[in-house]
């Protein structure tokens, strides 16, 4: 199935395939071009017409209705092209002619004529006058510098790139730049072109008026306008495209799946890539990130798609627009199902609780002190997220959380505390394996508690929101000296009356639920 | 052929064109996709776009006519003819052309000699 185009040619009308009538009205034009606007020209243009309609009536019979692409070549071939006739007259082209016939309809195609390869190269040259060899050297030193880049650029200029593949389309290939002085004479000529074309309507049918013609203007300037508008927005949308994805590939995958802090507005960061590792294990990871990147780059590549297709007025290619979608659609199913699959190792919540009586006199103080000693150099390379800190030490990651201590009264004379690991995972079991893999020291001697200040996770940990709760049960009005260092872990959601300031070592005890201070004499 | 052949040959062949239009046109009226048949045979063109503006000048200058005749297919044809003042023309050409060749010749022939 082929779209055919009605047109009429000296009074008959002929049905001719869209490709052949493309062809068939650049070939026109150009003739229109060759011979000028005068009166002259108008005359053998429509004499030319006339044998075109002439030629194609031979051409219909009752079996074959409509000229084919095939026709026009061979009524091309018997009128001349714009070259041959140029030869045959022994005039040469005049080179402002050419521009003028050029300037109107051009096109970036593949040239396939001049090409090594796709004639990527041959068509860029064809279409921006530089010369060929030229970009070539451009290409092969891209080539070798940009680490295989170079490479896909090329592959998608090869994809995206129409090849030239009618004499048509090889005119259009050829051509200058396109910029704004460019635009604008384009658009001047077209209108020249329909208001010398009005006028001669005007002098075959006398119901042209002045009106008509300022409304012809009118929506000859309003074509003008969107002409440059959009090409405006084609090349916005070019930059915006290519902005983010530099922007996107930058903070995604750029990065690196490495341990490498970098800093942003001030703050640490970590690679993407890096922190879904902690978080999913590295296959997932990189399931993940594939499908992220398809659902983010594969709209952004469209985009700068369509504006390099309003730029340079590319056919639209159906086929490629069609896999980009169903490129699109399956990488956004692969990310839900991996979403998913990495949510469903988080479901659980798993504890592992060690509880611990003191035997101790109601009399004693009970001592509580922090081992406050860093588990790791500040020197080395670090980075905090909370009150959780991932360290790298010699290609090793570790990783260190802070408990939080709850201090309560007990209902009774007993003393007592109950280290609580918490943790995620994929079912309960799983969680509480998670939970019990979490290391953390404090000691007791006597009645003195020295807790740690940090729990570690351990050696190729993965992040399951791992905690320690530490519950100290006292009985009512027993002393306690408290460290002021052990208010850095102390949970102060818990309704202490003591406020932040007045963490002082010193002496405190349990008194209606509330922890206060006990002023010595 | 190389550069400079091809440059005289597109010269000669713009003068010697006019000419052969007129002298196929005189024996009798034309169509111009007609005119074609006779002249290539000799190679001179191909193709029938080079005629239309030949003939649309010769028809401005006064020294071919035409009239709308109907054709068998298709709508009426303009077919060529020749007017007084392209008789003369053409008989001017004719002694050109006499003179020329007859230069020609003997330049050969001297310098075979």
């Amino acid at each position: 199935m082929k779209k055919t185009v009605s047109i009429h040619l000296n009074g008959l009308i002929f049905n001719i395939d869209e490709d052949a009538y493309m062809v068939l009205s650049s070939y026109i034009d150009e003739l229109k071009a060759y011979f000028g606007s005068k009166e002259e020209g108008y005359e053998i243009i429509n004499d030319i017409e006339a044998r075109i309609a002439e030629l194609f009536s031979e051409k219909i019979k009752p079996s074959k209705q409509v000229i084919s692409l095939h026709d026009v070549e061979e009524v091309i071939s018997i009128l001349g092209r714009v070259e041959e006739i140029c030869g045959e007259a022994g005039e040469k082209r005049e080179s402002g002619f050419q521009d003028k016939e050029q300037r109107s309809k051009r096109k970036l195609y593949r040239d396939q004529e001049l090409r090594i390869l796709g004639g990527v190269c041959s068509g860029l040259s064809a279409y921006t006058g530089i010369n060929l060899l030229a970009i070539r050297i451009i290409f092969m030193v891209l080539f070798l510098f940009s680490a295989g880049f170079m490479t896909l650029v090329y592959l998608v200029l090869w994809l995206i790139i129409p090849k030239a593949r009618t004499v048509a389309e090889r005119l259009e290939m050829k051509g200058k730049d396109i910029n704004i002085s460019n635009i604008e004479n384009t658009i001047k000529e077209e209108y020249q072109e329909v208001k010398s074309r009005f006028r001669e309507m005007k002098r075959g049918n006398n119901f042209g008026n002045k009106l008509e013609n300022a409304g012809k203007g009118f929506v000859q300037g309003l074509n003008a306008f969107f002409k440059v508008f959009g090409k405006l927005i084609g090349a916005s949308f070019i930059a915006l495209g290519v902005f983010l994805t530099f922007i996107l590939a930058f903070g995604l995958f750029a990065s690196s799946s490495e341990f490498f802090i970098f800093e942003i507005a001030g703050a640490n960061m970590l690679p993407v890539p890096y922190v879904l590792k902690l978080f999913a294990g590295t296959t997932t990871a990189y399931v993940f990130l594939i499908a992220l990147a398809v659902v983010v780059f594969v709209p952004l590549l469209s985009l700068i798609y369509s504006g390099v297709s309003i730029l340079f007025n590319l056919k639209s290619m159906r086929a490629l627009n069609i896999s980009l979608l169903v490129l699109w659609i399956s990488g956004l199913a692969m990310l839900i199902a991996v979403s998913v699959s990495i949510s469903t190792r988080f479901i659980s919540n798993g504890e592992i609780t060690q509880k611990s009586h003191i035997t101790h006199h109601p009399q004693s103080t009970l001592y509580l002190s922090m081992n406050h000693s860093m588990p790791f150099d500040n020197k080395l390379e670090h980075i905090s997220i909370d009150e959780f800190h991932l360290i790298r030490n010699e290609n090793k990651l570790t990783a260190f959380g802070t408990p939080e201590l709850n201090i309560q009264q007990s209902p009774d004379s007993s003393l007592y505390y109950e280290i609580q690991r918490v943790a995620r995972g994929s079912n309960k079991t799983d969680a509480s394996k998670n939970a019990s893999q979490i290391r953390y020291n404090y000691s007791i001697n006597d009645s003195a508690i020295v807790f740690d200040r940090y729990f570690k996770l351990p050696e190729s940990f993965s992040i399951r929101f791992q905690s320690i709760n530490i519950k100290l049960v006292v009985p009512e009005g027993k002393l306690m000296y408290i460290d002021k260092t052990v208010f850095e872990i102390l949970d102060t959601d818990n309704n202490y009356p003591v406020s932040e300031a007045i963490f002082e070592s010193g002496y405190y005890m349990m008194k209606n639920e509330k922890l206060l201070p006990v002023v010595k004499e | 052929m190389n550069m400079d052949t091809e440059r005289t040959n597109s010269q000669m062949r713009k003068g010697i064109l006019e000419y052969c239009i007129l002298l196929i046109i005189e024996k009798n009226e034309v169509y111009v996709p007609d005119i074609i048949e006779k002249l290539k045979a000799s190679n001179l063109i191909v193709v029938e776009g080079t005629l239309y503006p030949l003939v649309m000048r010769l028809k401005n200058s006064g020294y071919l006519s035409y009239q709308w005749k109907e054709s068998t297919s298709g709508p009426p044809r303009k077919y060529y003819s020749i007017t007084e003042a392209g008789k003369n023309l053409l008989a001017d050409l004719d002694t050109m052309w006499t003179e020329l060749s007859n230069t020609i010749e003997s330049l050969k022939n001297n310098q075979t000699s």
